[in-house]
């Protein structure tokens, strides 16, 4: 009886399996001229046959298995995710890369070579007042390449911050798109082929955004998720998120005053920041929260820039404060000729200014020594163009050197975007021809696919891993 | 022989980026013709790597071998990714269709005893 019961059960089974390929065959029909539909197939495993053993064989529908099969898919949004950070970080860097000078001729790097130059000229002429004015005049110049530099800096920064509300806005509003596309699905359309590739297309979409996690659940709804934590979408419920400036509490912040960090929420209020690493978002947030705040500061730091506007101003300052106007008596002490705010290092290159109550005869000539030099300051002065004294330089090098490295460091972060985003492009051009390879072949093609590839990917890896040592050893050869 | 080497280290640069192009479309068909590729690329270059030592110091010479560097780290990217992609999905099915072992790696991918039927 049990045995009967077994094969009339297995019949059933193997009649349904046909059904459901004979849907399949009616979907592909139906779809046909559907834009971005891709044509499914189903797959039959044959049963185990053992009738001692009360097992009856038969046919059995494997799950109904989309030729644009969700792993492949993950990959290109992966992909399309890896490549859009690329361009977006090649897009700002190049912004970032224009604010800084390195060929000397203008900004910073000339207003402090003019600078050095005006100190040497007035170290030869000393009591010449028109020599003076040149040194005020190229103080000034200084200074406000420092303020415009910063100012540009930190335009960009406004200018990424509203970036970043504009993805968060564009994220949240296709989130909704796809949220409508689940509740179609729940009302039982989950096998409609045309709202699956109209799902797609958003999700490919919203992959240029933000890096995320797509699942699709056996009632044909997605949940998005990003970095598999935070959801965005779950069924039929989605949750939005949102951008703002922030400056931590805890621990409190060294630079109170310094541009505030950017984080994104979730839905119930915790920072996420950390988990929107990919798309659009991913970039822009490296590039305010990273890379800008290294040059202008934020509570943690004070800014390269800022570093370097401060230690250069307060060391001119001390070497005219130290010297003499007069040496009397009574001896007439120098004056600083810079001011800046004192009391926020994060502050110091917008608000650096020459003393505009500083006259050319107030500025000190005199070292008092001993032994005292007549024209000691401004030959001081002169040497910090190549300084030889640790109190002359910033971290080990001179003014115009740190400059220039702050300045490169713009330049390689943009060659290296442009690298990564050129290999970017080749990965997801592979991922989408990788789709397309799997999309037409059956189970038993792909495995001979599969066999046939790690024969020859490992061939390719060991001569790889020798070209590789080669190439190295020739480029240490050649250094 | 500094221009020797130029000429070597460009046309292994060439042979990579060919290489490269192939694995925009990974076919084992490609894949295979890499391995051509890169075995006649890798005795170019030990070649190369013999007779070097003359160009030592020139920057047209080290600016070539950086460019081939880069060459190879792409096809490195690219090789990886399509093995990335193939293995990870071999790993998924095995898990998918057997299960995992008592060791808890994915079941080995068994092919006898499928139909599929294209619908």
């Amino acid at each position: 009886m049990s045995n009967l019961l077994a094969s009339l059960v297995s019949s059933a089974s193997t009649l349904e399996a046909y059904g459901r390929v004979l849907e399949t065959a009616q979907n592909n029909v139906s779809n046909a001229s559907t834009p971005g539909y891709a044509k499914q197939r189903i797959s039959l495993y044959a049963l185990p046959f053992d009738p001692a053993g009360g097992v009856t064989g038969g046919v059995r529908a494997g799950e109904l298995s989309s030729s644009r099969n969700e792993y492949a898919e993950t990959a290109v949004r992966q992909q399309t995710s890896a490549t859009s950070y690329q361009q977006q970080l090649v897009n700002s860097l190049t912004d970032l890369e224009s604010r800084f000078d390195i060929s000397g001729n203008s900004g910073i790097p000339k207003a402090l070579n003019d600078l050095f130059q005006s100190f040497s000229t007035w170290a030869t002429t000393p009591g010449n007042q028109a020599t003076r004015q040149t040194v005020l005049d190229g103080a000034t110049q200084v200074a406000n390449t420092f303020q415009q530099t910063y100012n540009a800096l930190s335009s960009q920064s406004q200018n990424a911050e509203q970036q970043i509300r504009q993805t968060v806005d564009a994220i949240n509003a296709k989130v909704a798109e796809i949220q409508n596309y689940n509740h179609i699905a729940l009302q039982g359309n989950k096998d409609d082929a045309g709202l699956s590739a109209r799902m797609h297309a958003a999700l490919d979409e919203l992959s240029e955004l933000v890096d995320f996690s797509a699942r699709f659940e056996s009632d044909g709804s997605v949940s998005i998720t990003l970095n598999g934590q935070t959801p965005l979408l779950l069924e039929d419920q989605q949750y939005k998120i949102s951008a703002d400036l922030t400056v931590p509490q805890v621990p409190p912040s060294a630079y109170p005053d310094a541009p505030a960090t950017m984080r994104i929420l979730g839905s119930d209020g915790t920072d996420i920041t950390g988990r929107a690493t990919g798309g659009q978002l991913g970039a822009l947030l490296h590039v305010h929260n990273e890379v800008l705040a290294s040059y202008i500061g934020d509570s943690t730091q004070a800014g390269s820039l800022n570093r370097l506007a401060k230690q250069f101003a307060s060391r001119v300052n001390g070497l005219l404060t130290n010297g003499q106007i007069d040496a009397g008596p009574p001896a007439q002490s120098g004056v600083p000729i810079f001011t800046y705010d004192t009391t926020n290092d994060a502050a110091v290159a917008r608000t650096l200014a020459v003393d505009p109550t500083i006259t050319p005869d107030q500025l000190s000539t005199i070292d008092p020594g001993p032994p005292s030099v007549s024209n000691g300051v401004p030959l001081a002065l002169s040497q910090l163009a190549s300084p030889l004294n640790d109190a002359d330089k910033i971290d080990g090098v001179s003014f115009t050197e740190f400059y220039g490295q702050i300045a490169s460091y713009a330049g390689s972060q943009l060659s290296d975007a442009n690298n990564n985003q050129q290999v970017q492009q080749s990965l997801l051009a592979q991922a989408k021809d990788l789709r397309d390879q799997y999309s037409g072949v059956s189970l038993d093609e792909e495995a001979t696919i599969l066999m046939q590839f790690q024969r020859a990917y490992q061939a390719n890896s060991r001569f790889i891993t020798i070209l590789d040592q080669l190439t190295q050893d020739t480029i240490d050869i050649l250094k | 022989m500094p221009s020797v080497t130029l000429e070597l280290l460009a046309a292994t640069r060439a042979q990579l980026d060919a290489v490269c192009d192939l694995l925009l479309s990974p076919t084992p068909q490609a894949v295979d013709r890499c391995s051509v590729i890169l075995e006649t690329a890798s005795r170019q270059m030990a070649e190369c790597t013999a007779q070097i030592g003359s160009a030592r110091g020139n920057p047209m010479a080290l600016e070539a071998a950086a460019k081939l560097r880069r060459s190879c780290q792409r096809a490195r990217t690219l090789l990886e990714a399509a093995g990335r992609f193939h293995f990870n999905w071999l790993a998924i099915r095995g898990a998918l269709t057997g299960g995992y072992t008592d060791r808890g790696e994915p079941a080995p991918v068994h092919h006898s005893g499928s139909i599929s039927l294209e619908a």
